[in-house]
């Protein structure tokens, strides 16, 4: 190891090249350990290319970790509290996984290459926390998160871009399935997932293939407005997309320093994930089964239509008698939608069966001072933004 | 006439000779118990043995053109609120923190933590991936942990035997903050369990359930032995690495940093905030007894015959030199007598101050590497730190120390002139009673070559810079520090006398059986350390009683 | 098999199991014990242990009476000088015999005893019921943890001082602070650390052997017992007891698994395929079986495997026996002195030593043992020998440790006998890795786990699971694992049986 390399808290991925490249700002973000650019050019072209072209982001950092073992279908399905004893190889499902206490520990997606191997991908590091699950089960853990380089090529023409790339009848591939492509003369597993809520796949591959693939795929996109996309803009359109984030929406459990910050699945919107009815135990099943009967579940995560155009950044949440009901924890002023939205966390009954006379208190920044502005509020659905072509078989082609 | 004039010259006397407090040694918590007398307007003398003030807390010139720490050598447990209500940053206390710290090994490797976290975490993982993970989680539960006893730092510990509703009622509170609804929004079952088993556990069972490199525990368990009589393997020992965590440096819990100008200046601040509010220091005067009369302290006799008078006496000497040596046995409950008798008060560290012409080169840390600006190690795993344990117990010093090792003069211009260096040693374990006669100037020199060896094996240029060095024995503690048996902490850190149980079970309130006599050293709750705790508890309960409103931010 | 044939299924048949069949036998619940080996008694024999404490007699009228003889036994401090010390447990006679080196001693020694008697008599009180929770927000347990501190309280200042005092205490501390003869310390040094990881000099020894004494009524200290006729007839009391009660046992039947139907445990299904249905299972197994395997690991939480995996279970002790074709003599020992439980443990120094070897799983050359003279099945005289700080799965392992670990023993008991070695027909050695193979017990720990303070009370085995319940409705537990612990109380199986019967009633 060189000497330089003590001296760096934070390590450089294998598309580094590339990217640093590729920046015309030098705006670096710390994600896992590592640095990406927070935007290459603006924020707002690059969150562009997402709704109108192509983006391509720097996927590396995400936690992988690989599950292999004669146990390792078992395994998952007791890990997670989705029911996957139905799963198909070569698909991706989006799955939770709580503690005893049944508070989400992280979300994440889960590769099935086959009964006995998967991949699993997160915000969250943890290996220890699989490996103690696994005590029982044959299977064995891997982090993978330094040797899996990955990509995330979405947007209306991303397909496209990946036709040109090399892989072949892309079109076909239903959303949440994946296929093991060999392009130019190394393996690249293509998966159709992405966190814009948008047309869109993921690439994963060997770190020693990472700069080709690359420029392959900028050469293979430069007519469909391909642009490099940096983690601002993934915010902007994963709000749109109302997908949460761990530690930014709720705190992962295992993370949390107050125990009164972990939250259930009930609280952040999760429940659809919960199948109480699952045949076989899976971590936390119990407690979930209690709270659900109980109804003892405190909180809940919304999507908020706010009015005006100042983005709720951090907002405190008030009922109509100006009592504390929640907090804003991500907001934006939407391009798309033109609208000010958030994801908030609020005191039940507020957000179920309180819907009406929501208000936001926002801090608006002008110039030194602040504006209070008191914005009224719509409880509406997460998922803001959901277009068509996210979901359509066969994908959208520009030819 | 003859009557009147000797009844007035007395009266004068005493007049002079006579204050609202007095208090006994001069070290920190004496300084701090008496500067928060004064400010709240009564009149403290501070009377010290030695010719020097600061007890433990000091920096002494003891060659030409360096000075040294020579006892305690970093500052992390003062309390921020005692530094800003003693405005000590006025007199002169600046606390640098410390880079990084780094365990030396055998095979030219190192394992470093670092002030920025992401480096830390990096680190780790060159030993160990799991271990880097599993640091997170640890330093969040220890974090909680530190949490959870902060505000207990600052309460004087309830009568568990009394039912007077004042103590049902501090018997409340108390448990009332041990619940963290403050600072953690409460605590669940599980988190008292935890809790528990935390304060009952060996160091080296509780980093077991986190850990599998020996290096990452060797490294962490040292902060749980230093200044004990206990080894990584007994229970009650993650207790003392709480203890020893729950400092702060501008926030950030469990760093740690210099004081500029060494420890002295901590004391020396003191001293000014003394002063600066009408409070007086005498260095040269040691006590030799508490005068009583009518079972209540009136005042003190020094050995070079002058008498003091006061209203209150504060002893900030430890449990056992108050009263066993000061105090005469028959004014005291005999039950209570033999209890201090019974106080474990062990001292079993020593401590090298080096004055070096020059940086030593330690080959294991790359050049520049912020692991080597704070403290260094080499001992690689629990076992070799039980080894040096079991050597203790044996009445030796340990053939394989552990040491903490620090250079303050790489981030304080004021230890030594540039590019020269002062080097703090501190050695786990030294025994006060060494086996087969004791200690002997022979002996001594023989332990400080020893510890020259240890630290050599890592530095090959180390011995060629040492311009003079300073050896200190449990037994030089003891004598010139006045601290007993050398234990560092004036008394021992386990469960029997901790909280309600210190120094003696039924007398944690600060108050002695001797009416206006009053305890403020770290043999009281929360004990040892450079805290400060201690003495401003004990001011507290000395302004209770007086019926005088307490002021301050601590409070 | 149709559903819940019995009302209660006791995995194991060891002491504990049999206490608690017992028990809910004479509530006229159908009661079957399955036993893994040929015959009942789990550790509670001859092979393992001789001298035994007696059940507490709380226990003994919650089964309606034992028939077993207790013979009483003095303990016996050997010297290499031949100045042993004798201790009887009648405070009286050991007052004289010690006071034969020592009058202060003498004096201190009866202080100490009635000091530790009143300690854990007040310990006692929490023995015998459930350990409450703490913040479970369940008022009978608050009620149960005031009563506690009360009953502590209600010593009276000082002596609540005292005992605040001693809890975190280590034995060595206490022991050099009252007495001056070095082999009394180690006589009660070595019953504070009597099949534990701890040193004299480690917190929590004192508390150690308060514990002890108090899971029998105060009688084990300086006085012990031995079953007439073995070990084996207390086991064979409770076996017939069993009958009486219209118990089944099945023995030689080893539980794979609990059989788990709507998330609860409704009955238990054998190696050999056999499914035996109940409406409660309760285990006598350790804690580390029962999770993981009768449980079963993809049954729990991680969070819960996390606490099981930790739970410390490495067993301490090892033992020797020696058949003997004579009767074996000891330097200055008469004929009542070779009836009495034999220590070597000759000063705090010499058993800290040893402990230093085993935390880190290495042997000591200089054993402690204690010696316990039996007749065998044959009539021949059997020398029982049991070796403290003999770790599971010692470093290089018993096949290579056991030779060395025999010699030095018998090397050390040639000091206090000379002649012994002529004497020695048999050799049998069983270490705690031989153990846990041919008892099922895991770490082959004589108590099930470590006896200290953060696996007592309220968090033994794991918290959440302390008062005889496991994670999984239905499913429980009655052995050393358990509150109290071990020891041979049979107090475990009798809360467990209390708590199945508030359960399902």
């Amino acid at each position: 190891m060189s000497k330089d390399n003590r001296f760096i808290a934070l390590k450089k991925t294998p598309f580094h090249s590339r990217t640093s490249l590729a920046s015309r700002t030098n705006k670096w973000y710390n994600w896992n350990g590592f640095t990406v650019p927070t935007e290459y050019s603006t924020t707002e072209l690059e969150y562009t290319a997402a709704r109108n072209g192509t983006s391509v982001m720097d996927l590396t950092p995400m936690c992988k970790y690989e599950i292999k073992g004669s146990d390792a279908h078992k395994y998952i399905d007791y890990l997670v509290t989705r029911d996957l004893s139905e799963m198909n190889d070569n698909t991706v499902a989006y799955i939770i996984w709580c503690n005893e206490d049944g508070k989400v520990i992280d979300d994440g997606t889960i590769f099935k290459h086959s009964s006995e191997h998967f991949m699993l991908c997160c915000a969250v590091k943890i290996l220890n926390w699989l490996n103690d699950s696994a005590i029982g089960f044959d299977v064995t853990i891997k982090d993978v998160t330094d040797t899996i380089a990955a990509l995330s090529i979405q947007g209306p023409t991303s397909c496209s871009t990946l036709k040109n790339y090399g892989a072949d009848s892309l079109e076909n591939m239903k959303p949440f399935e994946m296929k093991e492509y060999n392009i130019n003369g190394y393996n690249v597993l293509i998966s159709r997932t992405g966190f814009t809520g948008d047309l869109g796949y993921e690439l994963w591959t060997d770190p020693q293939n990472a700069e080709t693939m690359w420029d392959s795929v900028m050469e293979a996109g430069s007519l469909l407005k391909i642009r490099p996309f940096g983690m601002n803009a993934l915010e902007m359109t994963r709000i749109e997309a109302g997908f949460i984030q761990t530690n930014t929406d709720f705190v992962a459990a295992e993370d949390a320093l107050r125990p009164v910050r972990m939250r259930s699945p009930y609280e952040i919107g999760m429940g659809w994930l919960v199948h109480l009815n699952k045949k076989n135990y899976f971590v936390g099943k119990n407690a979930l089964k209690k709270e659900k009967q109980s109804g003892t579940t405190e909180r809940c995560l919304v999507g908020l239509d706010i009015d005006g155009d100042k983005p709720a950044h951090g907002s405190v949440i008030y009922n109509e008698k100006k009592e504390d009901i929640g907090i804003v924890t991500a907001a934006l002023w939407s391009p798309t939608l033109k609208k000010s939205i958030a994801l908030a966390s609020l005191k039940r009954p507020y957000g179920i069966k309180i819907k009406d006379n929501i208000f936001a208190e926002i801090y608006h920044p002008e110039e030194i001072e602040y504006r209070k502005i008191w914005a009224k509020c719509k409880i509406v659905k997460r998922q803001f933004y959901s277009p068509e072509r996210r979901n359509n078989v066969p994908a959208d082609l520009y030819e | 006439m003859d009557i009147i004039c000797v009844i007035s010259n007395i009266y004068r006397f005493m007049a002079k000779n006579s204050h609202d407090v007095i208090v006994i040694g001069a070290g920190h918590n004496g300084l701090t118990a008496a500067s928060y007398m004064a400010k709240a307007g009564l009149d403290v003398l501070v009377l010290e043995k030695n010719e020097w003030i600061g007890g433990a807390a000091v920096s002494r010139e003891l060659f030409p053109g360096w000075k040294y720490s020579n006892c305690s050598y970093v500052c992390s447990l003062l309390r921020p609120e005692i530094m800003r209500d003693l405005e000590l940053y006025k007199y002169g206390l600046q606390v640098i923190p410390y880079e990084g710290s780094a365990t030396m090994m055998r095979n030219g490797d190192y394992y470093a933590h670092y002030h920025d976290h992401d480096m830390t975490i990096k680190s780790i993982r060159r030993h160990s991936l799991k271990d880097a993970e599993a640091y997170e989680r640890y330093s969040r539960d220890v974090l909680r942990q530190c949490k959870i006893i902060k505000p207990l730092l600052k309460m004087t510990p309830p009568d568990l035997t009394s039912f007077k509703p004042k103590d049902i009622f501090g018997a409340l509170e108390f448990a009332k903050y041990f619940a963290a609804k403050d600072e953690l929004g409460g605590l669940g079952e599980k988190e008292i369990y935890d809790t528990i088993r935390f304060y009952t556990m060996s160091i080296r069972d509780y980093l077991d359930e986190y850990f599998e490199s020996d290096i990452t525990k060797a490294h962490l368990a040292g902060s749980a032995i230093i200044g004990t009589a206990l080894g990584p393997c007994s229970p009650g020992s993650a207790y003392v690495l709480l203890h020893h965590y729950m400092g702060e440096v501008d926030g950030s819990v469990g760093s740690w940093g210099y004081s500029r100008g060494g420890m002295g200046s901590i004391t020396k601040a003191m001293t000014g905030c003394l002063k600066a509010h009408g409070g007086d220091v005498k260095p040269n005067n040691q006590v030799a007894n508490v005068i009583v009369k009518n079972g209540k302290a009136i005042g003190v006799a020094t050995t070079n015959g002058d008498e003091y008078y006061a209203k209150k006496i504060v002893s900030n000497l430890d449990v056992k030199r108050t009263f066993l040596t000061i105090t005469e046995e028959k004014s005291l409950p005999s039950d209570f007598v033999q209890k201090v008798k019974n106080f474990k008060i062990r001292g079993s560290s020593g401590k090298l101050n080096i004055a070096l012409d020059g940086l030593p080169d330690f080959p294991c840390i790359p050049e520049g590497d912020p692991g080597g600006g704070g403290d260094m190690h080499f001992t690689e795993s629990i076992e070799e730190m039980e080894g040096a344990y079991d050597d203790w117990k044996r009445g030796e010093w340990s053939k394989n120390p552990y040491v903490d090792m620090c250079i303050p003069s790489k981030s304080d211009p004021t230890m030594a002139s540039p590019g020269k260096h002062y080097m703090s040693v501190f050695i786990q374990y030294v025994p006060f009673n060494l086996a087969n006669g004791g200690w002997n100037e022979e002996r001594k020199q023989a332990f400080g070559k020893h510890i020259i060896e240890c630290i050599s094996a890592f530095s090959p240029n180390f011995k060629d810079l040492i311009n003079h060095y300073e050896v200190r024995t449990p037994l030089d503690l003891h004598n010139e520090v006045g601290l007993t048996e050398g234990n560092i902490f004036q008394g021992e850190l386990t469960m029997d006398q901790l909280m309600f149980n210190r120094p003696v079970t039924g007398y944690a309130q600060y108050r002695t059986p001797l009416k206006n006599m009053y305890m403020c050293s770290s043999s009281t709750h929360p004990g040892g350390g450079v805290m400060g705790a201690p003495g401003a508890n004990a001011a507290r309960e000395l302004l209770l009683d007086m019926n005088i409103p307490q002021k301050g931010n601590y409070y | 098999m149709s559903q819940s044939d019995y009302d209660v299924i006791v995995i194991g048949g060891g002491h504990n199991g049999l206490v608690c069949a017992n028990i809910l036998a004479k509530k006229n619940k159908k009661v079957i014990i399955v036993e893994a080996r040929s015959t009942c008694g789990g550790l509670l024999d001859d092979q393992i242990i001789n001298c035994v404490p007696n059940f507490s007699t709380e226990v003994v009228n919650a089964l309606g009476g034992l028939s077993v003889k207790y013979k009483p036994k003095s303990t016996i401090a050997l010297s290499e000088t031949g100045q042993h010390i004798r201790l009887t447990g009648n405070q009286h006679i050991d007052h004289r015999s010690i006071a034969t080196f020592s009058e202060s001693d003498a004096d201190r020694y009866v202080e100490f005893h009635n000091k530790m008697s009143l300690f854990s008599k007040t310990l006692g009180s929490f023995m015998m019921s459930s350990p409450p929770r703490v913040m479970n927000h369940n008022y009978s347990d608050y009620f149960k943890l005031f009563k506690l501190g009360m009953n502590v309280r209600f010593l009276g200042k000082k002596n609540f001082n005292e005992f605040a005092r001693m809890i975190g205490l280590n034995i060595a501390d206490e022991l050099e602070d009252n007495f001056e003869n070095t082999l009394l310390q180690g006589l009660i040094a070595h019953d504070s650390i009597i099949g534990s990881n701890l040193g004299p000099r480690s917190p929590g020894t004192v508390i150690n052997l308060m514990y002890r004494m108090a899971n029998h009524d105060n009688s084990i200290f300086g006085g012990n017992y031995e079953i007439e006729g073995g070990c084996n007839q207390l086991t064979d009391a409770l076996v017939s007891l069993a009958e009486k009660n219209k118990i089944k046992i099945i023995t030689s039947a080893k539980v794979s698994k609990c059989i788990i139907q709507d998330d609860r445990a409704v009955g238990v299904e054998l190696e050999n395929g056999e499914q035996i249905y109940g409406k409660s299972v309760v285990s006598n197994a350790d804690p580390k079986s029962t999770y993981f395997n009768l449980l079963g690991s993809e049954n729990l939480d991680t969070d819960v495997k996390r606490r099981v995996k930790h739970y410390r279970s490495k067993g301490r002790v090892a033992k020797l026996i020696l058949d003997l074709n004579s009767i074996p003599s000891f330097n200055n020992c008469d004929e009542s002195d070779l009836e009495s439980r034999m220590i070597i443990a000759p000063s705090i120094d010499y058993i800290e030593e040893n402990y230093n070897r085993s935390k880190f799983d290495k042997l000591s050359d200089e054993p402690i043992i204690e010696l316990s003279l039996q007749e065998n099945s044959e009539g021949m005289k059997r020398l029982n020998v049991q070796v403290q700080y003999a770790s599971y799965k010692v470093q290089h392992g018993w096949d290579e440790a056991k030779d060395q670990c025999i010699n030095s023993v018998i090397k050390l008991i040639k000091k206090y006998s000379p002649e012994i070695e002529k004497s020695i027909e048999g050799k049998k050695f069983i270490s705690p890795d031989d153990v846990e193979l041919d008892y099922n017990v895991s770490g082959g720990h004589w108590h099930h786990g470590e006896i200290q303070i953060d696996q007592l009370f309220m968090l033994r085995p794991i918290p959440g699971a302390s008062q005889y319940k496991t994670h999984l409705d239905g499913l429980y537990m009655c052995g050393a694992g358990s509150h109290p612990g071990g020891g041979l109380s049979g107090i475990p199986g009798k809360n467990a049986a209390q708590e199945i019967l508030k359960g399902t009633n």
